[in-house]
């Protein structure tokens, strides 16, 4: 299980709820606390990042997500408390639900992944409403990060 | 925790740095390293010297942070700071966090 049907709806009703803009947000695990499991819905900041230096941050929130420096810092002291982040989400406004290369080029820091364990759910969110959601996993044969099963 | 072996600098002060998931294969797996340096780029310093495969993950070659990098200072991200002149004090946390980015490929 990827995300829990409770998890998947929090999920799908933030991704409808931001359209137009991509959501985005992670899952933390934990096997030996309570809870277990923590969905934290992130803010995406592209607006702010294109509208403060459109050239270094060409795309607005419509084709990109940029995670809160806020929100990673609070993943980052989850994960001082013993959680890992397990998935990754974002959506696709009005496009599929795939593995981008934009996503490869940021989930990757020469050429490893950054989270090589997690799970990168994307989310097709079109003209409003959830369409498709797709998992997708680093696959070190492969050298890519390839679909599977939700 | 590492307790890396230099000299205290006269002005360096004891800082806590965390080092998320994606970082500690550079660092032996630590996730906290106990430091002494007097500001942040004194740290990145301190931090390269002990933990070499740390080089090049931060920073880029001319020193600069990488732009899918963040460094806080306790709960401020260093660039509303002093960037990396941001002076530390006795018993700051630092940690350093990767971006977490994307977006579909349809163009801006």
């Amino acid at each position: 299980m990827i995300l829990s049907e409770d998890e998947w709806a929090r999920v799908r009703e933030q991704a409808e709820a931001e359209y137009p803009a991509e959501c985005c947000g992670v899952l933390l695990t934990r096997a030996d606390a309570e809870p277990h499991r923590l969905l934290l819905p992130c803010k995406n900041v592209q607006n702010e990042l294109h509208a403060k230096d459109p050239q270094r941050h060409p795309r607005d929130a419509r084709t990109a997500y940029f995670i809160d420096p806020k929100d990673l810092l609070a993943i980052g002291r989850r994960e001082g408390q013993g959680y890992g982040v397990d998935v990754i989400y974002h959506s696709h406004i009005d496009a599929g639900a795939y593995f981008s290369a934009t996503d490869k080029q940021n989930a990757l820091m020469n050429g490893e992944p950054f989270y090589p364990a997690a799970t990168y759910v994307v989310v097709s969110v079109m003209e409003g409403k959830v369409a498709d959601i797709r998992a997708f996993v680093w696959t070190p044969a492969a050298r890519d990060f390839v679909e599977c099963p939700m | 925790m590492s307790q890396p072996n230099h000299e205290p600098k006269e002005d360096a002060m004891s800082v806590q740095v965390y080092i998320p998931t994606p970082f500690r294969r550079a660092t032996n797996n630590q996730d906290r390293v106990s430091l002494e340096a007097s500001d942040v780029e004194a740290l990145l310093d301190e931090l390269e010297e002990s933990f070499a495969a740390l080089k090049g993950l931060v920073r880029n070659d001319r020193g600069e942070v990488h732009d899918h990098v963040n460094i806080y200072v306790n709960n401020e991200g260093i660039e509303s700071l002093q960037g990396l002149a941001t002076p530390l004090k006795d018993g700051d946390e630092v940690s350093i966090i990767p971006a977490l980015a994307g977006g579909s490929s349809t163009p801006a």
